[in-house]
């Protein structure tokens, strides 16, 4: 069996394991949750460094792939760097073959329809699923102002996006992490509701899960929301607040769904290809991944 | 007239023509104030309705929101967008003392006046 550990800057409380089948092989895989110590995350890769088959990073990127650009996170890179045996990822390969993928998925099924508002409430490190989003005429709403700087100015266009991102990117990336994404207990804490409305005019809310848990202080009535990193309580609570279709790029385990970190560190683990293999995007679609989707239960229907 | 409030007054004109900065801001009020190092002086500057203003004089009768801080040259190569201010403010040459959020507001300001 091979073994991979996500090593995540977020709360602690969060941490579980579980076994994945993947390409006729089992993973077993773990997360680890740093409290927002970056030092400790250092010590952990370190410590696991060479004693697990591919490592993760959760709740920090490595890299930040804004259309033609790539923009290194010092943070992230730092975290990377921390491992020379074990390969190192942070998701970004599965959100650059697989998103997308799932994203066309989901308007082959009718769940996303050309027209919907999709609030993404993080795009620049989700760039491919945005441009999968625009690509099937959905009208994109983009949060990263409002969600990393409390900044009410939604990006309405993936060229706007890609404009913030070159002037904004190289130098925000230089600024302590914790600052523009939640950490520790920052992902336990109360939603603030000041950007509601946005939440209210979309028909699809996609994006990290951190992101909007911290800022979903509204009702979901017939809405579809695309994430990950969903706990069984996150489930439940996005089905008492009326969420219509619950779609996580990655597979459920124990009522869990994992980052595309430790997704991608599977893969890696068992596959023995990365990202930046040219054989990657092949190695993704032959892996038989499928989005989890589930519609909302009968007994919560009002 | 300072080299610094010169290039202040340019800042504040800059802010003002630039409608997406207005529109971000439109919701933000605060009071700055520019206060260098090596020479007596403080520059106040009213972020109001998404519209800036440099006052007149070296007092307010409000407090600061935000107090920015440094060598005058470091807060003239800043305000002028000659560098950004990610680095003095990670290095401490920049100072920059008030709420988290208002101090990366500011940060992206200036990067977004100058940018590229």
């Amino acid at each position: 069996m091979k073994t991979v550990v996500s090593v995540s800057l977020g709360s602690s409380r969060r941490d579980h394991s579980a076994v994945l089948s993947l390409m006729g092989e089992e993973v077993h895989l773990a997360r680890r949750g740093m409290d927002g110590s970056i030092e400790r995350a250092l010590d952990t890769i370190a410590a696991l460094d060479g004693h697990v088959d591919a490592l993760g990073l959760g709740g920090v990127d490595r890299w930040l792939s804004v259309g033609p650009h790539r923009y290194t996170v010092p943070t992230g890179e730092r975290l990377a760097q921390a491992a020379t045996a074990t390969p190192v990822v942070d998701g970004g390969g599965i959100k650059a073959v697989w998103e997308p993928m799932v994203v066309q998925a989901l308007v082959a099924d009718g769940i996303l329809r050309p027209g919907q508002t999709a609030l993404m409430v993080s795009a620049l490190d989700r760039y491919p699923m945005a441009a999968a989003l625009d690509a099937a005429g959905i009208r994109l709403v983009c949060g990263d102002l409002m969600f990393s700087a409390r900044i009410d100015y939604p990006i309405r266009s993936l060229a706007e996006l890609e404009e913030l991102g070159r002037r904004l990117v190289p130098e925000m990336v230089k600024l302590p992490f914790e600052q523009l994404y939640p950490v520790g207990e920052d992902q336990e804490a109360t939603p603030d509701p000041r950007f509601l409305r946005h939440f209210e005019e979309a028909d699809v809310v996609a994006g990290d899960f951190h992101y909007i848990r911290r800022y979903l202080a509204g009702r979901l009535d017939g809405k579809v929301m695309l994430t990950t990193t969903t706990t069984a309580a996150d489930v439940d609570r996005l089905w008492s607040r009326g969420l219509s279709t619950l779609a996580t790029t990655s597979p459920q385990l124990d009522g869990r769904t994992f980052g595309t970190n430790v997704l991608e560190a599977a893969l890696v683990a068992v596959s023995g290809v990365g990202a930046a293999d040219p054989r990657w995007p092949d190695t993704v679609r032959a892996a038989g991944l499928a989005p989890f989707v589930r519609r909302r239960p009968a007994q919560e229907l009002a | 007239m300072s080299a610094l409030r010169d290039t202040l007054a340019q800042f504040v004109e800059a802010c003002n023509r630039n409608q997406r900065l207005q529109q971000m801001n439109h919701d933000w009020d605060r009071l700055i104030l520019v206060q260098p190092d090596d020479a007596d002086e403080r520059h106040w500057i009213r972020y109001h309705q998404g519209v800036a203003a440099l006052m007149p004089g070296e007092d307010s009768p409000d407090p600061a929101d935000l107090l920015v801080e440094g060598a005058s040259g470091v807060l003239v190569s800043i305000f002028s967008g000659a560098s950004t201010p990610t680095e003095p403010y990670m290095s401490g040459d920049l100072r920059v003392r008030g709420a988290q959020d208002d101090v990366m507001r500011l940060d992206i300001i200036a990067l977004l006046i100058w940018g590229e």
